[in-house]
């Protein structure tokens, strides 16, 4: 159990800025996720709270104790690497009791705790194996144990299962998941996927450049990202943003207008604007807010009837069927949308169809600075 | 067409065949059957064949077992020696501090120095006039004059300073080879082995004995086997460094072998201890191997 405190934490490698000024509190027991592109500085400052790497400037703390300059070896950690690291030359059991020996745990006890841990990973029977004698999900398993056996106050996992395939992917996933419901630990996780962040954080650490973009929940994060890059980096298709203009219309209503579409926007995001009117910004929409229907007639559809307001008309460009959805790119002035609709909807490649946006669901970003001018959801 | 095109290989890898057979396959053969027949060129009216006599004959003699003796302390003095030196260097180079580019590429000079050029720069250096000699007798005299005791100085003269010196250039001019292979194995662990056991909680010894030592089992046995067979055949070095001597101080097998032949002009029994080296050096490459084999660092 452990509160990680970040102060300020800045890392340079000669001239590149790794990690730029980052300040994060980790609550005890929560799971936080780093998320972000490769090269955002995730692992570097996942690195900075091993001790694996010295910050140029900041502090690191746990609970109420600076580890700055405090070794690995003495910091309470535990950590899995993308590779697993596991020891090639020592057997299973070995690599699990490795830190316990390291630390002077006499044999007997390193014999229950090696069991122990093994009997939570599921791996008793691989005991006496070699790493090289283990499938990827076994050594994954090994890599878990081999952290969990110390009993770490944080535990702290860099792209874990970046080297498993798309299935075993998502098992380890419920792993990890079960794992830390019955673990006392803090757990951070580095990883670019951002579905595996949004199934398994309590808060997401959106980084850039080295940046903190956004921290929040999953739901925050995916709801009401704080700009257009956390806008395209989470979320599976990426969201659509569109080029637009702030617009008045003669009855007072507010419209983002662009090329090809225009969508109303409500009244509540506009109010906090100091300048609406000509305003250049994105249009974000998410690919499941998009309603898609035949064209009836001018200014009216068929599809969901939840959304009400449209004038969009598309040509489908590509229908990519996904078993439970159907993924349409339509062709909207000359920018593709993804839409996510039913797999029972029949569009092809050619049809011309009216799309019409959630008003409710859209997102507005700055155009110049890529950030949100709506407010949290 | 077929049969042209059948031919057209053969006959492409015929000179390269032609050029093994002749000075590879042929000599390997003509020496071992020259090594059944009594075949000294003294007596050039008397060759003829004569079983395994001169293997009898060699196996039956006191200088051969010196000879072995003095070979066998002179690789297994070798081996260690390099490897500690060369892997201590491999780790000092794997460290990065400035120049360390232009420190590996000075490291390789002793290995590109010929082994006759090195064994007479050694002379220079262990000589009568040698900065060497002049410092080993500078400490010798300190020691007597310090402690009180006489311990005569004799310098190269001495079969203890000869052979000891002979190993001493052996390992100096093949430490760069070991400390590449090591250096390359070395680069070769993944970083991530040393962050896992600096987690884990090991200290720098541990993470050598550990991760280290462990990684480069298969570079100490490459290392041994070549430095194991360079040994056993050292003679240019011998040749130009002490010239065999004191006495038979520093006679290694590869030097009886060439004494056998050049000397007593007995071409028969210098095959025969051609093939006894290749014999001993090939039996410790296979016992090199089996190790390696068992601790299951080589795939069966």
């Amino acid at each position: 159990m452990a509160r990680v405190r970040l102060k300020n934490l800045t890392k340079h490698f000669g001239d590149v800025v790794a990690v730029d000024d980052v300040t994060l509190d980790i609550a005890d027991r929560e799971f936080l996720t780093l998320l972000g592109p490769s090269g955002c500085g995730k692992t570097t400052l996942l690195n900075m709270i091993a001790g694996l790497e010295s910050p140029t400037v900041g502090e690191v703390w746990f609970d109420d104790r600076n580890v700055t300059a405090v070794a690995p070896e003495r910091r309470d950690i535990a950590m899995v690497f993308q590779t697993y690291a596991l020891y090639p030359h020592m057997s299973v059991f070995d690599n699990v009791a490795f830190g316990l020996k390291m630390r002077g745990v006499p044999a007997e006890d390193r014999k229950r705790l090696v069991l122990e841990a093994s009997k939570t990973m599921e791996i008793e029977h691989l005991l006496d194996r070699k790493p090289r004698a283990l499938s990827g999900g076994q050594r994954q398993r090994v890599a878990l144990a081999r952290a969990i056996v110390r009993d770490p106050g944080v535990f702290l996992l860099d792209e874990p299962l970046s080297n498993l395939d798309a299935q075993l992917r998502v098992v380890m996933r419920t792993e990890l998941k079960r794992l830390h419901g019955e673990l006392d630990m803090t757990f951070v996780y580095v990883t670019h996927d951002q579905a595996e962040s949004l199934i398994l954080s309590d808060r997401i650490v959106v980084m850039k450049d080295g940046q903190i973009q956004q921290i929040g929940t999953p739901e925050t994060i995916y709801d009401s990202p704080a700009n257009t890059f956390v806008a395209g980096f989470v979320g599976s298709p990426p969201i659509n943003l569109l080029k637009g203009t702030l617009e008045q219309s003669a009855g007072g209503a507010w419209r983002v207008v662009g090329k090809g579409f225009g969508c109303d926007v409500a009244a509540s995001i506009v109010e906090q604007m100091e300048t609406p009117e000509g305003r250049e910004v994105y249009l974000g929409v998410r690919a499941e807010d998009i309603g898609v229907g035949e064209v009836l007639a001018e200014g009216s559809t068929s599809g969901k009837s939840n959304v009400d307001l449209t004038d969009i008309r598309a040509t489908v460009v590509v229908r990519e069927p996904m078993g439970s959805d159907l993924y349409l790119t339509v062709d909207v002035g000359g920018s593709n949308v993804k839409v996510r609709t039913r797999p029972d909807v029949r569009f092809d490649r050619g049809d011309s169809v009216e799309l019409s946006f959630d008003p409710k669901k859209i997102h507005l970003f700055e155009r110049e600075s890529g950030e949100s001018l709506v407010p949290d959801r | 067409m077929t049969r042209t095109r059948d031919f057209l290989p053969l006959l492409l890898n015929l000179p390269a065949v032609i050029l093994l057979v002749a000075f590879i396959a042929y000599p390997i053969g003509i020496s071992f059957w020259m090594s059944l027949h009594r075949y000294n060129l003294r007596r050039p009216d008397q060759v003829y064949f004569h079983g395994l006599e001169n293997y009898a004959t060699i196996l039956a003699s006191p200088e051969f077992w010196n000879a072995l003796w003095i070979s066998l302390y002179f690789t297994f003095m070798a081996v260690l020696l390099v490897i500690v030196i060369a892997m201590a260097i491999a780790l000092l180079l794997h460290e990065s501090f400035r120049g360390r580019g232009v420190v590996r590429a000075l490291l390789l000079i002793p290995w590109a120095i010929p082994g006759v050029v090195n064994g007479l720069m050694w002379v220079g250096l262990l000589g009568d006039y040698g900065a060497f000699n002049a410092m080993l007798e500078d400490t010798v005299a300190t020691v007597n004059y310090l402690f009180g005791i006489n311990i005569v100085y004799t310098g190269m003269a001495s079969p203890f300073v000869a052979l000891n010196a002979a190993i001493g250039a052996h390992v100096w001019r093949s430490v760069p080879f070991a400390c590449i292979i090591f250096l390359a194995a070395i680069q070769a662990i993944p970083t991530e082995q040393y962050r896992a056991a600096r987690v884990d909680g090991a200290t720098s010894w541990n993470r050598f004995r550990f991760i280290t030592l462990p990684w480069l089992y298969h570079a100490v046995l490459v290392v041994a086997i070549f430095e194991t067979m360079n040994g056993f055949r050292a003679f240019d070095l011998i040749y130009a460094l002490t010239g065999g001597g004191p006495g038979d101080a520093t006679h290694v097998i590869a030097w009886q072998t060439y004494k056998e032949a050049f000397a007593r002009l007995d071409f028969g029994g210098a095959n025969a201890y051609s093939y006894l080296i290749t014999l001993i050096t090939m039996t410790l490459a296979i016992i090199y191997i089996r190790l390696l084999y068992r601790r299951g660092l080589v795939q069966g």
